[in-house]
C-alpha cells in the first residue's frame, strides 16, 4: 500500500509539473506577443490599424471617384504607406493602395506615375466589367460594386449632388435639398453600424468619426506623422484642397460584418470579405487569447499544487527516476536529442525565417525547454557514469596504443594532432584553386593567398618540429628502456646519446645513477661477505676449543669415584657447554640468513603435515612440559613453497619458545588457517613473565624477560624470522598484555 | 681387540681426549698433530677407514672432505660418544664385515652401514643384527626396499598396520624415533631414517 501510494504520488507530481510547465511555456510567450501587438484589440476589429487603413483608403478612393468625374481611372485622393495591410482576393481594397516611395504625398486627380500600378491591379476587374457591361464607365462599375457590400454603407456627394450610395432611403432628391442630409439617420435599424465616418459634411474638408455614439479624435495634434492612425485629409500638412473640398463622403461600418455573395453571370461574386475577415480574425484571436490565458492559469495552478500537496519530495524522486532511466541511454544518442535537436531547431528556424513564429507560438520554446531540461537531468544524475557507444572503440584504441613502445606512441600521437592541420591546409588549397579558376582577384583572394603562404610556412616549420620530436621520442624510448634495464639490475651498461640531443643530460644523469648504484651494491655485497666471513671465522675458531671442552667433560663424566658435589659441577659444565655449542651454531646460521647467504631448497610441501610432523617430533618435550597444546590444523593439504628443513626449525623454535616461556598450566594454541590465498600458522601462548609490548622480539639476543637468563639465547625468534623470510614467508610477532602471538604466513600454491 | 686408531688434530687437547676415549674402548691409539696432509698420504698407500674431524660444518666442506678420500666427516663440536660409535662402526665394517658383505649380496638389501636380509627379516647395522620389534621391522622393510622414496605417514600407517590412519603422524613418528635410536650413530642427526618436512619419511640412499 505504502509503496503504491508513493508511486502514485510520484506519477501525479511529475505529471502536474510537466503539464504545468508545458501549459505555462506554451502560452506565456504568445500572450505577451499578442498583448504587445498593436492590432490586437480584443475582438473589436474597428480599433485595428488595418481597419483604419481600409477606411482611409476607401475615403480616398471615393473622394477620388467624386472628383475624377466620368473619366475617373481609379486613382485615390490621399496617401498610403508602403506597408499597407492588404487582404488577398479583395480587389476593392487594393484599388486605393499606392506605393509611394517616401513620406506624405498628396495626389489630386491621380498622379501619372501611379496609374500603372492601379491599372495592373484592377485590369482583371475592368475586363470583367467590360465584358458584362461595356457601356458603363469604370467609375460607375466601381461604385456599383461598392453598393453591393453592405458591410460598408456609403454615400458620395459632389458639388451638392448625390453621386452614389447604398444607404436605403437616401435618394438624390433628398440630398439635393440644399442642406446636408443627416446620413446617419438612413442607417438601417436591424443591423448595427456602430462606426460612421463623415468627410467634409461641414465644408471644412475634415473628417468626423463617430464610434459607438462617441466622436473619435481623428487628427490628434493636427499634424500627420508616423503615429497618426487615420490617413485622411484634414491635417495641417495634408489638407483637402480644390475639388476635394466640394466632395462629401459618408461611410458606415457594420459592427459584425458578414459575407455578401451574389450570383454574377455564371459564378458568384463575394463582397464585404475584407471587413468580414478582419472581424473574424479579431474574434478568433480574442478567443485564442482567452483560451491561452486560461491554459496559462491552469499551468500556474498545477505548479502551485506541488507545494500545496507537499509533492515536492515526490517530484524529486520522479526526477531521480527519470535521470536513472536516462542513464540507460547511450550518451551519443542523448547528446543528439537533448542538445543537438534544439540547436538544429533554432538553426532551421533561422534558415527558413520561421524562427520567430516558431517561438512566439510557444511550441518551439516548450520543446527546447524540455529537451534542455532532460539533458540537464541526465547531467545531474548520470555525471561520470555515462554509457557510451564509442567507449569500447576508444578503449580498444587506447589498449592498442599502450601495446606499442613509448617512442612509437609519442610519434603516433603527434601525427594524430598534425593530421587535422594537414586536412585544413588541403581544404584551403582546394578552395584557393577553385577561386583561381574564377580569376576573381580581390582583397579576399589576396588575403586567402597570404593565409595559404602562412599555412605552408607553418606546415614546413611543424614538419621540422615533428622531425625533431620524432628523434626526441626515439631518445625517450632509449632512455625508458635503459631505466627498465637499471631496474632489472643491469647496472654496468652505458647509454650514450648524441651531444646535440635534448635528453643527453638526462641520459648522463641516469648513467651516473646506475654507476653509483653499482658501486654501492658492490660495496654492500663486499661488506656483507666480510661480515659473514667474520662470523664464520669466529664461530670456526670457537668450535675447536669447544670440542675440547665437550670432550673433556665427557671424560670427566665417565670418571668414577668422584665426590657427589664434583659430579654436580660436571653436570652443570655439561649443560653450559651444550648451550654454548648450540649458540655458536645459531649465531653462525643467523648471520648467514641475515646476509641472505642461507642456502634454501624450495619445494612444494603440505604446511599442515609439516606442523603435525613437527608436533610429533617434539612430542616428548611437549608432554614433559606442564602445558596443554591445542591444535587446529585442517586435514586437507595446504600446499606452500618452502624449505621443509628450515621451516621445521622455525616451528621448532616457535614451539620451544612457547614451551619455555609460557605460564605454567596455561594452554598453547597452534592454528593453521587459509584466507585470501595465504596460509597462516600461528602459535599463541600466555607469557609467564610480563612482556614489554614495545620490544621487537625478533631482534637478535632479545628476550621477553630481560632480567632472567634461563637457558634461552635470544636467537630462537631471530632464526625463525630469518628462516621464514629466506623461504619467502613472513613472520609476525605480536604481544598484547600477556598474550604472545607468533604467526608465519606463506602464499598458498594452487 | 688389537685395532689401532690414528688420531690426528692440530689441537693437542682434542687428540688427547679422543685418545683417552678410544683407549677406554680398548683401542690402541697413535697420535699425530698435522691432519691436512695425513689423509692424502694414507690414501696413497692404504685403504684404511678415515674419519675427518672439522670445525667447518658446511655441506660444501663435508663434500670436499669426503671427496679427498675420507670415509666419514664429523663436524666440530662433536659429541665424543658419537665419534666413538663412528670409529667402532668403521672398524667393524673394515675388519669383520668384509666376507659377510660379499655373502649377503644376493639376499640382502645393502644401504651404507645397513643391510636388510629379507629371508631373515632382520636388519644388520655394521654387520650386527639390530633388535627391532615386528612393527619397526615392517617400517624398516618398507623404507629400505624403496630407498630415497618419500612415504607420507598415512601410507606408512596403512601399509604397516593395515588399517585407515587416524593419528598417523604421531604414531609413525614415535616408531621412527625408536628405530633411529637403534640404527643411527647420532639419533639427533639421522643419516638414514630422515623426515622430509611437510611431505613424509624416507630411507636415505647412502
Amino acid at each position: 500500500m505504502g509503496t503504491r501510494w508513493k508511486k502514485f504520488r510520484i506519477i501525479v507530481s511529475f505529471t502536474a509539473f510537466f503539464l504545468g510547465i508545458t501549459l505555462l511555456l506554451m502560452n506565456v510567450i504568445p500572450i505577451l506577443c499578442l498583448t504587445a501587438e498593436m492590432d490586437f484589440q480584443a475582438g473589436d476589429y474597428q480599433k485595428t490599424e488595418v481597419f483604419a487603413d481600409y477606411m482611409s483608403e476607401r475615403l480616398g478612393t471615393l473622394i477620388g471617384a467624386a472628383v475624377g468625374g466620368e473619366n475617373w481611372d481609379g486613382s485615390s485622393y490621399g496617401f498610403s504607406d508602403t506597408d499597407t495591410y492588404s487582404y488577398e482576393g479583395d480587389v476593392s481594397s487594393e484599388a486605393g493602395s499606392f506605393d509611394f516611395s517616401d513620406g506624405i504625398r498628396s495626389s489630386f486627380g491621380g498622379a501619372e506615375e501611379n496609374t500603372v500600378d492601379l491599372s495592373e491591379v484592377t485590369s482583371s476587374e475592368e475586363e470583367a466589367s467590360d465584358s458584362s457591361n461595356g457601356t458603363e464607365s469604370y467609375r460607375d462599375s466601381y461604385l456599383k460594386d461598392l453598393e453591393g457590400d453592405s458591410n460598408v454603407l456609403f454615400a458620395v456627394m459632389y458639388q451638392g449632388k448625390l453621386l452614389s450610395t447604398n444607404l436605403e432611403g437616401l435618394t438624390a432628391q433628398k440630398a439635393e435639398k440644399g442642406n446636408m442630409p443627416d446620413f446617419a439617420s438612413y442607417l438601417p435599424e436591424e443591423v448595427s453600424y456602430n462606426f460612421t465616418l463623415c468627410y467634409n459634411a461641414k465644408g471644412d474638408g475634415k473628417v468626423e468619426i463617430i464610434k459607438d455614439g462617441t466622436p473619435l479624435d481623428v487628427y490628434g495634434n493636427g499634424i500627420y506623422g508616423r503615429n497618426s492612425h487615420w490617413q485622411v485629409p484634414g491635417y495641417e500638412n495634408f489638407e483637402a484642397e480644390g475639388d476635394a473640398r466640394e466632395a462629401v463622403v459618408f461611410l458606415a461600418a457594420a459592427a459584425e460584418p458578414k459575407l455578401y455573395i451574389e450570383s454574377y453571370g455564371q459564378g458568384t461574386i463575394q463582397r464585404g470579405g475584407t471587413l468580414y475577415n478582419m472581424y473574424e480574425d479579431q474574434v478568433e484571436q480574442s478567443g485564442m487569447f482567452q483560451l491561452r490565458i486560461y491554459a496559462a492559469c491552469v499551468g500556474v495552478l498545477l505548479l502551485l499544487l506541488l507545494p500545496i500537496l507537499h509533492l515536492r519530495d515526490s517530484l524529486g524522486e520522479a526526477k531521480k527516476w527519470i535521470g536513472c532511466q536516462l542513464g540507460e541511454l547511450w550518451i551519443e544518442v542523448k547528446a543528439l536529442i537533448f542538445w543537438g535537436l534544439p540547436v538544429l531547431l533554432m538553426f532551421v528556424g533561422f534558415l527558413t525565417g520561421s524562427f520567430w513564429s516558431l517561438f512566439s507560438q510557444g511550441t518551439g520554446l516548450t520543446l527546447c525547454f524540455w529537451l534542455f531540461y532532460f539533458g540537464f537531468l541526465d547531467r545531474t544524475y548520470n555525471k561520470g557514469r555515462q554509457r557510451s557507444l564509442l567507449r569500447p572503440f576508444r578503449e580498444s584504441l587506447q589498449t592498442r596504443d599502450l601495446e606499442l613502445p613509448l617512442q612509437k606512441r609519442l610519434v603516433r600521437r603527434q601525427w594524430l594532432a598534425f593530421a587535422p592541420c594537414l586536412l585544413l591546409l588541403a581544404v584551403l588549397v582546394w578552395f584557393f584553386l577553385l577561386l583561381w579558376d574564377a580569376m576573381y582577384w580581390d582583397a579576399v583572394v589576396l588575403l586567402l593567398l597570404l593565409l595559404l603562404v602562412c599555412a605552408v610556412l607553418a606546415l614546413g616549420f611543424s614538419l621540422e618540429y615533428l622531425k625533431r620530436n620524432r628523434r626526441m621520442a626515439e631518445d625517450i624510448g632509449l632512455l625508458t628502456d635503459r631505466i627498465a634495464e637499471v631496474r632489472a639490475g643491469e647496472l654496468s651498461d652505458y647509454l650514450e646519446l648524441p651531444e646535440d640531443t635534448d635528453l643527453r643530460e638526462a641520459a648522463e644523469n641516469l648513467n651516473e645513477i646506475s654507476q653509483g648504484m653499482e658501486k654501492a651494491l658492490e660495496e654492500r655485497t663486499k661488506s656483507e661477505r666480510m661480515k659473514v666471513e667474520l662470523v664464520a671465522n669466529v664461530s670456526h675458531d670457537l668450535k675447536t676449543p669447544l670440542t675440547s671442552i665437550v670432550s673433556y667433560i665427557d671424560l670427566l663424566e665417565q670418571e668414577k669415584n668422584l665426590p657427589e658435589h664434583v659430579k654436580d659441577y660436571i653436570r652443570i659444565l655439561g649443560e653450559k657447554s651444550e648451550r654454548l655449542k648450540n649458540m655458536v651454531q645459531d649465531v653462525f646460521e643467523v648471520s648467514k640468513a641475515a646476509s641472505g647467504q642461507l642456502p634454501v631448497h624450495l619445494e612444494e610441501l603440505d604446511f599442515g603435515k609439516l606442523l603435525r610432523q613437527t608436533l610429533a617430533d617434539m612430542n616428548i618435550q611437549i608432554e614433559k612440559s606442564e602445558l596443554t597444546l591445542r591444535t587446529t590444523i585442517p586435514e586437507e593439504p595446504v600446499l606452500i613453497q618452502a624449505d621443509g628443513q628450515r621451516l621445521y626449525r622455525v616451528f621448532q623454535n616457535l614451539i620451544q619458545n612457547a614451551l619455555q616461556y609460557s605460564l605454567k598450566g596455561s594452554r598453547v594454541y597452534l592454528t593453521l588457517t587459509t584466507q585470501d590465498g595465504k596460509a597462516c600458522a600461528s602459535v599463541k601462548n600466555i607469557s609467564a613473565a610480563e612482556l614489554d609490548t614495545n620490544t621487537d622480539f625478533t631482534e637478535r639476543f632479545v628476550r621477553g624477560d630481560t632480567s632472567r637468563s634461563d637457558g634461552g639465547n635470544g636467537l630462537g625468534l631471530s632464526i625463525a624470522k630469518s628462516f621464514t623470510e629466506a623461504c619467502g614467508g613472513e613472520l609476525q610477532v605480536k604481544a598484547e598484555a600477556d598474550l604472545f602471538v607468533a604467526s608465519v604466513t606463506f602464499p598458498v600454491k594452487n | 681387540m688389537n685395532e689401532c686408531v690414528l688420531v690426528v688434530d692440530d689441537d693437542r687437547e682434542i687428540v688427547k681426549a679422543i685418545a683417552l676415549l678410544l683407549e677406554k674402548e680398548g683401542y690402541q691409539v697413535l697420535k699425530a698433530y698435522d691432519g691436512l696432509s695425513a689423509v692424502m698420504k694414507i690414501r696413497e698407500r692404504k685403504n684404511l677407514p678415515i674419519i675427518v674431524l672439522s670445525a667447518k660444518s658446511e655441506e660444501t666442506d663435508k663434500i670436499l672432505g669426503l671427496s679427498m678420500g675420507a670415509d666419514d666427516y664429523v663436524a666440530k663440536p662433536f659429541s665424543p660418544q658419537e665419534l666413538v660409535a663412528r670409529v667402532k662402526s668403521h672398524l667393524r665394517r673394515y675388519t669383520i664385515l668384509g666376507d659377510i658383505h660379499a655373502e649377503s649380496m644376493d639376499d640382502g638389501i645393502q644401504n651404507g652401514r645397513l643391510c636388510y636380509r629379507i629371508s631373515e627379516r632382520t636388519l644388520y647395522a655394521d654387520g650386527e643384527p639390530v633388535k627391532l620389534t615386528a612393527t619397526e621391522t615392517k617400517i624398516v622393510e618398507l623404507l629400505i626396499r624403496n630407498p630415497g622414496r618419500i612415504f607420507p605417514a598415512e601410507e606408512i600407517y596403512s601399509r604397516v598396520w593395515g588399517e585407515e590412519a587416524f593419528s598417523a603422524e604421531n604414531t609413525v613418528m614415535v616408531h621412527i624415533r625408536r628405530i633411529r635410536e637403534k640404527i643411527e650413530l647420532n639419533p639427533k642427526k639421522p643419516e638414514y631414517l630422515k623426515v622430509v618436512w611437510g611431505i613424509g619419511y624416507k630411507m636415505e640412499k647412502v
